[in-house]
């Protein structure tokens, strides 16, 4: 695609110091050219680095058979004594601070202040246990992120800190509300890690994976039947992001759909037994099957699939998508919440907007603002609706003409009866049902 | 000018040819320090933040499935290394202003230029310091650059926009 042609003094300026910047870098190692040498020799070395990795996963796993007996141990007195359970809650985040109110978006309380400022970003997103008793919450700070499990009514249950230094991180709880699965994004071995940890923080198991996987912007979620534990990421390149499944004691791992293409967003149907994807359309795998198109890439064409959402009663299928077509052109682009019918694949439009954008040569947009109805916000936290448990209503978040930051918003699945549940969120929230 | 390897030479590399590795490096190691200062600030952490990428792209040649995009790749791996060495060495951040020999330095690349440089980098985070080196040291586009860190455009783009306007508000810009 062409790159337009509004030139910027900015921009300019910018590179020039970069370059500038970077060459002072390649000023003092220009001799180090020798590089050549030191590297190659040095590449010679990771063959025997190689034969020792393939002892060290042996003691690696003699180590984590020891802390697992002792972890299980805990975890099984712990999980008995977790208090009541108290549906219909909503988590959300705001400013680095993790805050929790009722299904409607009343009784707000601040249960964890993230402390976020330059140097740290606070609390990301939170996941609600089951029961709604917990929230697994990532904690950005200022070397790492860890997960620390909150209390709904306030307080740390604990804190678990992997040992990777991966970028990116997601949570999500079991069913049983007894275990998470975290995945982290590459670390400095470049590859990413999957946990099962505790209800309190602590390390149950580390699984393993194929060779070098990576998992940037890492999805993960625990089928509603605790069988599987779904992530998305690759075990080659950085552009073939895959589907797939994990057994949670390890036993298993399966990769879904290998044709389907690159694997942005996927969601599990209320029995377990499929997932819906989004891949160059909107597909639906079995998890020990083949996957097919519900909506073929005719259909969602010059779409972007940010955030997917089961209905409960497993009948609907609810997408955000956007208008990825304009990218990189100064115009309109166009957001819209669609509900999608399981049985056929026929799609209802139930909140659209328009957004405009400003865009400079280089593709950075100079001016964006919502133009009409609403649009929504892509991210790793943003974006993906959720349902109440009647299955007659969808929770999403969204930005509307005139509004600054995202709200949280409820509409039925008519289209009518839409309401702001919550005011001014960053980005990305959680219920418990 | 763009340069990029052969693919022969990639798939001489890929199949443990050092020689032919060792051309690569020649062709492509000052593009890996230089996004690599760029996101970590600090000269000797851009020097094995380039290593370490070397390393890496030694043991995974054989997965880059278009030769002809090695060098965004490169200075893809490079930077990922950068941001790694980063959160692990909180002590050297990239507030590091380096004093050089002004024979050697642009003349439109004072110190004080340097340093407004490196603290408006050291407002970002160091991702969005990789976004913006591979924006403006790789000419990358959105598209291309989402494809390297295996994000979205819509998620580039807007990252860029941010960090961008961030960049012009600190350095006299906005």
């Amino acid at each position: 695609m062409a790159e337009q042609s509004i030139q910027d003094p900015f921009d300019t300026r910018l590179g020039g110091l970069l370059r500038a910047y970077g060459d002072e870098a390649v000023g003092r190692f220009e001799a180090a050219l020798i590089a050549d040498v030191a590297i190659t020799r040095g590449l010679r070395s990771i063959s025997i680095l190689e034969r020792l990795r393939a002892v060290a996963p042996t003691l690696r796993l003699v180590a984590v058979a020891a802390v697992l007996g002792l972890a299980l141990a805990v975890a099984v007195l712990l999980v008995g004594s977790l208090p009541p359970s108290d549906p219909s809650h909503i988590v959300y985040v705001r400013s680095g601070d993790v805050f929790v109110t009722d299904g409607q978006g009343g009784h707000r309380q601040l249960i964890a202040a993230g402390h976020a400022d330059a140097n740290q970003a606070g609390y990301l997103s939170g996941d609600l246990s089951p029961d709604g008793s917990r929230v697994a919450a990532v904690l950005g700070l200022s070397t790492r992120l860890t997960v620390d499990i909150l209390a709904v009514t306030g307080g740390v249950h604990g804190t678990f800190s992997p040992t990777s230094d991966g970028l990116g991180m997601q949570a999500t709880w079991s069913p049983d509300g007894r275990h998470l699965a975290v995945v982290t994004g590459p670390g400095r071995d470049e590859i990413s890690d999957l946990f099962v940890v505790g209800p309190d923080g602590g390390l149950e198991r580390t699984l393993r994976w194929p060779e070098g996987f990576v998992s940037y912007e890492p999805i993960v979620s625990w089928s509603p039947d605790g069988r599987w534990i779904l992530v998305t990421g690759c075990p080659c390149s950085y552009t073939s992001r895959g589907l797939w499944i994990v057994s949670p004691d390890g036993s298993t791992t399966r990769q879904l759909a290998e044709s389907a293409g690159a694997v942005w967003k996927a969601v599990w149907s209320p029995d377990g037994g499929r997932i819906a994807f989004a891949a160059n359309g909107l597909w639906l795998a079995e998890t020990d099957g083949p996957a097919r198109h519900l909506v073929p890439p005719s259909r969602t064409e010059n779409t972007y699939i940010a955030g997917l959402g089961w209905s409960p009663d497993g009948r609907w299928i609810a997408m955000t998508i956007g208008d990825p077509t304009s990218v990189h052109e100064t115009g309109t682009e166009t957001f819209a919440l669609v509900v999608v019918s399981v049985a056929d694949g026929s799609m209802r439009t139930l909140v659209s907007g328009t957004a405009s954008k400003t865009v400079a040569w280089d593709g950075r947009i100079v001016d964006w603002h919502v133009l009409s109805g609403e649009a929504m916000v892509d991210g790793p936290y943003g974006d993906w609706p959720k349902w109440t448990p009647d299955s007659r209503a969808i929770l999403y978040d969204s930005i509307a003409v005139g509004e600054t930051y995202p709200a949280v918003r409820r509409i039925s699945l008519d289209g009518s009866a839409s309401t702001i549940v919550i005011p001014e969120i960053d980005q990305g929230f959680d219920v418990a049902s | 000018m763009e340069r990029d390897a052969s693919p022969s030479l990639v798939d001489l590399a890929a199949r443990g040819d050092e020689a032919a590795f060792t051309r690569i490096v020649a062709t492509y190691h000052a593009d890996l320090l230089r996004i690599a200062r760029v996101v970590c600030g600090d000269i000797d952490l851009a020097a094995e933040a380039a290593q370490s990428a070397w390393i890496v792209a030694w043991r995974r040649l054989g997965s880059l499935r278009e030769p002809a995009r090695l060098r965004p790749w490169l200075m893809a791996i490079a930077a990922n290394e950068a941001r790694q060495l980063v959160r692990s060495d909180t002590r050297r951040r990239v507030r590091e202003i380096v004093v050089r020999d002004p024979t050697t330095t642009p003349a439109d690349f004072g110190v004080a230029v340097r340093v407004d440089l490196a603290n408006a980098l050291g407002s970002l985070d160091p991702r969005d310091r990789a976004l913006v080196g591979m924006r403006y040291l790789a000419g990358l586009e959105s598209p291309e650059i989402a494809r390297e860190f295996g994000m979205t455009a819509v998620g580039v783009r807007s990252r860029l926009s941010r960090a961008l306007d961030r960049l012009r508000k600190e350095l006299g810009d906005g």
